[in-house]
């Protein structure tokens, strides 16, 4: 039950839903719903204005177009993982959609509403930092991108400005020699938030010296984050048993996660994630040599 | 502010007039009477609440019931509408999937949506399609092997 | 033995209307002018109540009524051993679900948001939320009145067991084992939420229809709120989302309050609880710490010396019974000659516990079968062979000086099937023991438990029950019993036990909707008991009713009473031409006067127990079961992947195979979620995680393959032959699992759930 009322607003146009937005300071786009009705109906939020954007065109489509994945903000869960071509491109994007929530839930959430929560585990996070995703808001002042290492502020907030809301997140194609790989960890299988989770990617990653590393976290600080000087360390050399030990004690000096999470402990959080990112190198081949 | 919707139900077409707060399982439950959605946590946990709605499996308590404007629901009562169990009601009876029974008609409309998209699951593919329906009576076993079951049953009707 | 065949389709009496989504749960029902109720809680943990302001959410639009403790006409105490719960809160708020007013308005949403507006006034007081602390003299006390062997402190019962002399017997042990171990606060997690309707009734009774697993047990809290007497309330039964074992106290406090509403307000009222509501007022599985001393001398266990401490929380509840049987079953099934044994019951401000499946033992369990492997480590032996030294036999005495003579002991029967099922030995024998294969980062492990039960309630109570059977003049026949059905399949076993005593089909029986007003209390429906003792009075009728079919058709059959037979659906006489269909019988039967009807009641055989010594008989008959696990611990992530489990049983005979398979299966994974993911978090007296997103109990999909074995061996105590499987196969997953952990990474967990660590390779280096 929502205990708080509100009116439910249904634009058809992208100018309609940001005017909507302006002038009603305390609302809410409605795209899935499935984390915003849990919010509402826990009283977290309490908007007066619920505005649906599914019936906006142009937000249901997945597109390609000039090197770029063009994803819609209500574009949901499940097409993500049903995509063959998302797969090939963005194996990260298709690997937490698997993971996301499950079959019910992955039917009516959708990317935008994901990337608008702002949680520090959400699953689409990591991926698309890796992928150096462009988000797309539309506002007061029409269209602008943003970049998805800017978009997030703190949990639950966004970069958005007074008015603005996701239309779509466009992410660059990469050459097929780059490798992707996302992991989490949760406690049960199947619908829980991440304990932790990772995301990497490494073009070039035959050419040792021309070799880009690109390394996000989620669930370890207040939004999903890269993790740049693991990056810029990684990038442009051989990885060894003695590089990848460097990666696991950055993990423990630079990481913070929160010590109250239900889901798991700081010292757990940070053995872990190093183990994964040296089970995603070994798997993508560019692990030299045997480890301790 | 009110809204007055338009939405099939089980083959039968309502109008209903509704508060924007209102989600689809209140309205279901408490203004069509059509009680088969459970309530079990209100927070998309639990998916006793499933039902079908324009051909994919949803938590009804995470969705608006104004958002169901002209929408397509489904739910188990409508399986056995000519007098006849579905396929999947009655392999879930004889594999001693029932035991409570409150998952039961959430956890059918999740193997019924499966199976209208996947006729041929494999055991991982069930327990994926059902990974947001609870059961605390069975261990999930019997239910599968029901799903399972009613698969091949289809299978054979259809052929 | 007779090994049972499994694969038979199943056959339930409700198993339609489930399918079909026509059975009503209790708050799928309507009544007209129905009125709803929602609790009032506060944010308190302990405090002084000074004063409870409703005048504000009495005015808010839609409320009927805001009730407090002052407006109970009745008694505001109650409680199953002692009446220390509030049914709503008066002197003091003792834990932070404590209900302190019901708001009633016409509708819910009404009421929810009117709830908001109760203001408490409170003095708040130190919180005593570790049991240990609350044990100790001078501590706080949560109930001033309370009064515990002539003084007053929070011990809620002190259980014994004197055998032997340990002192003496710990100085002849080649070595001696101390451990402590601790398990957490469980969620039953019952799918429906607690609701109950009550509705006043033109002849003055109060009618109640609940989610709730002992209509009894709520029918004495509702008269005992309303100051009625229990003819004038009459609870009936509806489908039931689940219970196991937690559908008693807090499902009748929900009834109880919605009938005080109902009365005041003179018109229909339901209350249905919110998950959060449930997971914050209902009670929890007892957290136990238990300090556990084994001795071994010559590959016996020659002696035991067991502290177990459970924090009872707020109120007794079930307390002293649950602590008994952990007392009765200190050692597991073994033969231990020295046991010294002390288990309290203790009083906290934390979330109230009691009765859930398992009753005790899970807790137990979880550490004497780790300690059997530790034990079988040290002696350099394996866990197998050590189990086959100590393990109790065909009339073994147990710890309790109950020699097991009058059943088949059949613990070596559903071990060896389980060993040869598993092919267990050499599993055992790859178990990596903290060294994964060199390509591998999953460490495999395979663990197994072994336990014996005693069937039903033995000495913690009066047990008995009965069961009416009622031919209709068409030949139909209704049948009840004073047993529950909470989703188990009670209500079908019973049919077939009617139905198999009259050589019916069981389509001619009909289970008639039950209610506390159409037979006696039979007691509640915990303790595995609904199979063997409302089995036993369903017997007991059919034969009763088939003595006075047969005097009263053996002239007509032109036969002796004694010769007349019941099969294939019909009486017959002598021969097989000679027959009656059971219309034609009742036709005859009211010709003569004579009703076919017959009221049949069990008693369960004497059982003992001498409090101060602990010795006695503690149960009539026992059931013996074991589990197995593999699995794997992935070493860089802890992550454990069950990869298969597998059971044996015994059950007395089997009645409805697939329920009992089913039994197993969910015991087996709600065993799997008590020992790797349920945890009810509780921080400064209050509870973290209170709905599904927080608090994690198995999906589908981390469950791994299953396998069941069910051994019969009918008990001749049992007029049914069966005994029960519900709480047996609930009680012995999570010390499975924690062996296989063991086994597979070297690292003994001694606390539930566990906790896996992983390896920290930046300390090795």
């Amino acid at each position: 039950m929502i205990m708080s009322s509100f009116d439910y607003l249904k634009p058809s146009s992208l100018e309609e839903a940001s005017k909507l937005l302006l002038e009603n300071k305390n609302s809410r786009i409605l795209a899935g719903g499935t984390d915003l009705l849990i919010r509402m109906r826990g009283g977290e939020v309490k908007p007066e204005k619920v505005i649906d954007i599914k019936n906006i065109a142009g937000l249901h489509e997945i597109t390609w177009e000039d090197g770029r994945l063009v994803l819609g903000a209500a574009v949901t869960w499940t097409r993500i993982k049903e995509d063959a071509k998302i797969a090939e491109h963005f194996p990260a994007l298709t690997q937490a959609s698997a993971e996301f929530g499950c079959y019910d839930v992955r039917n009516r959430a959708t990317i935008g509403g994901n990337i608008a929560n702002a949680a520090p585990g959400s699953e689409c996070g990591s991926p698309l930092l890796i992928y150096n995703a462009d988000v797309i808001v539309y506002g007061p002042s029409g269209e602008r991108s943003i970049p998805i290492d800017q978009v997030w502020l703190a949990p639950g907030r966004t970069n958005l400005a007074e008015g603005e809301f996701i239309t779509k997140v466009s992410i660059p194609l990469y050459p097929a020699s780059t490798k992707s790989a996302y992991r989490r960890i949760s406690r049960v299988e199947g619908q829980d938030l991440a304990t932790c989770a990772i995301a990497v990617m490494i073009s070039n990653p035959e050419e040792i010296a021309a070799r880009e590393v690109r390394i996000a976290l989620s669930a370890v600080s207040k939004t999903p984050m890269r993790a740049a000087e693991l990056e810029s360390f990684l990038s442009g050399k051989a990885i060894d048993g003695e590089t990848i030990n460097f990666c696991k004690s950055w993990m423990h000096r630079n990481l913070y996660p929160r010590a109250s999470s239900l889901r798991g402990t700081p010292e757990y959080k940070k053995i872990v994630l190093g183990n994964l990112l040296e089970d995603i190198l070994r798997e993508f081949g560019v692990l030299a040599g045997e480890l301790i | 502010m009110k809204h007055t919707i338009t939405l099939n139900v089980n083959g039968q077409k309502y109008t209903v007039d509704v508060e924007p707060q209102e989600k689809l399982l209140d309205v279901l439950r408490d203004k069509l009477d059509i009680t088969s959605p459970k309530k079990g946590c209100e927070m998309g946990e639990c998916g006793a609440c499933t039902v079908i709605m324009n051909g994919k499996a949803v938590n009804s308590c995470l969705v608006l019931a104004v958002e169901s404007q002209d929408a397509v629901i489904t739910t188990v009562e409508a399986l056995h509408a000519d007098g006849k169990l579905h396929p999947l009601q009655q392999a879930f009876i004889d594999a001693g999937a029932v035991q409570c029974g409150f998952c039961t008609p959430g956890m059918i409309m999740s193997a019924k949506a499966l199976l209208d998209t996947n006729p041929t699951p494999t055991e991982m593919e069930i327990k994926e399609a059902i990974a947001g329906n609870f059961c605390r009576c069975t261990g999930y076993k019997p239910i599968v092997d029901a799903i399972q079951s009613a698969a091949a049953v289809m299978k054979k009707e259809g052929a | 033995m007779k090994q049972a065949e499994t694969g038979k389709k199943a056959w339930r009496n409700d198993a339609y209307s489930k399918v079909t989504g026509q059975a009503e749960y209790c708050d799928d029902l309507k009544v007209h002018g129905m009125a709803h109720a929602v609790p009032v809680y506060s944010s308190e943990v302990h405090a002084e109540i000074i004063s409870i302001e409703t005048e504000e959410a009495r005015s808010f639009p839609g409320v009927l009524s805001v009730i407090t403790a002052g407006d109970i006409p009745g008694e505001i105490r109650y409680g199953q051993i002692y009446k220390d719960y509030h049914m709503l809160a008066d002197d003091r708020i003792r834990f932070n679900g404590d209900v302190i007013a019901i708001v009633v308005a016409q509708k819910r949403e009404q009421a929810v948001a009117a709830a908001k507006l109760v203001r408490l006034n409170a003095k708040p007081l130190p919180p005593l939320l570790d049991p240990e602390e609350a044990l100790k003299d001078g501590a706080s006390l949560v109930h001033e009145d309370h009064i515990f062997e002539g003084k007053s402190c929070n011990i809620t019962n002190h259980h014994k067991i004197r055998r032997g002399n340990v002192s003496a017997a710990f100085k002849e042990c080649d070595f001696v084992i101390e451990r402590k171990f601790n398990t957490q606060y469980i969620e039953h997690s019952y799918l429906e939420p607690e609701s109950g309707l009550c509705i006043p009734r033109y002849d003055g009774v109060m009618e109640v229809m609940g989610s709730m697993q002992h209509p009894f047990s709520t029918r004495r809290f509702v008269a005992a709120i309303l100051g009625a007497k229990l003819s004038d309330v009459e609870v009936r039964s509806v489908a039931v989302g689940g219970g196991f074992g937690g559908k008693d106290d807090t499902a009748a406090l929900v009834c109880a309050r919605a009938a005080l509403a109902a009365k005041i307000l003179n018109k229909p009222v339901k209350m249905t609880y919110d998950r959060e509501w449930s997971f914050r007022e209902s009670y929890k599985r007892h957290p136990y710490i238990i300090y556990y001393k084994m001795g071994i001398k010559n590959g016996k266990i020659h002696a035991a010396e067991v502290k177990i401490i459970a924090d009872s929380g707020a109120y007794c509840s079930v307390t002293p019974w649950v602590t008994w049987r952990s007392t009765v079953q200190c050692c597991g099934p073994y033969e231990v000659e020295h046991v010294h044994c002390d288990t309290y019951g203790v009083y906290t401000n934390n979330v109230f516990t009691g009765a859930m499946r398992g009753f005790g033992s899970p807790q137990l369990n979880f550490a004497i079968e780790q300690l059997v492997d530790i034990a079988a480590e040290k002696l350099g032996i394996s866990p197998v062979e050590f189990r086959k030294q100590n393990m109790l036999r065909q009339g073994s005495t147990t710890i309790t000086g109950q020699v097991l003579d009058t059943h088949t002991v059949s613990l070596d029967q559903v071990f060896e099937e389980t060993l040869k099922r598993m092919d267990y030995e050499s599993k055992l024998a790859k178990c990596s023991r903290g060294r994964a294969d060199e390509n591998s980062d999953e460490l495999y492990g395979t663990g197994l438990a072994l336990s014996y039960r005693g069937m039903s309630l033995g000495a913690e109570g009066m047990d008995f029950n009965s069961a009416i059977i009622n031919v209709q003049p068409d030949g139909s026949i209704l049948l009840e019993a004073a047993i529950h059905e909470n989703g188990q399949g009670a209500e079908s076993a019973f049919i077939l036990i009617a139905a198999g005593e009259l050589g019916t089909s069981v389509d001619r029986i009909r289970y008639r909707q039950p209610s506390t007003s159409n037979i006696p209390d039979g007691g509640t429906t915990v303790a595995s008991r609904g199979t063997i003792m409302g089995g036993g009075a369903v017997v007991t009728a059919t034969r009763e009713l088939k003595r006075k079919l047969a005097m009263a058709l053996c002239c007509r059959l032109s036969c002796n009473p004694g010769d007349i037979r019941f099969f294939n659906d019909r009486i017959y006489g002598k021969t097989d031409d000679v027959f009656l269909t059971y219309e034609q019988a009742v036709h005859e039967m009211y010709l003569q006067q004579e009703i076919p009807y017959a009221f049949g009641v069990f008693k369960a055989p004497k059982v003992s127990w001498d409090e101060e010594t602990g010795k006695g008989n503690a149960y009539f008959t026992w059931v013996y079961g074991c589990q197995a696990v593999e699995l794997t611990v992935n070493r860089k992530t802890g992550k454990v992947k069950l990869l298969n489990m597998t059971a044996a049983h015994e059950v007395g005979r089997a009645i409805n195979m697939p329920m009992i398979l089913g039994q197993i299966y969910g015991g087996m994974a709600m065993g799997a979620g008590y020992g790797l993911m349920e945890e009810v978090k509780v921080k400064d007296g209050i509870i973290q995680n209170t709905n599904f997103n927080t608090y994690k109990i198995p999906r589908a999909a981390d469950l791994p393959e299953m396998q069941a074995i069910v051994i019969e061996n009918g008990d001749p105590l049992s007029p049914s032959g069966a005994k029960g499987i519900g709480e047996p196969a609930n009680e012995l997953m999570a010390p499975a699992i924690a062996n296989a952990v063991y086994n597979a990474t070297g690292i003994r967990y001694y606390s539930s759930p566990l906790k896996i660590t992983v390896e920290n390779e930046n300390n090795n280096k």
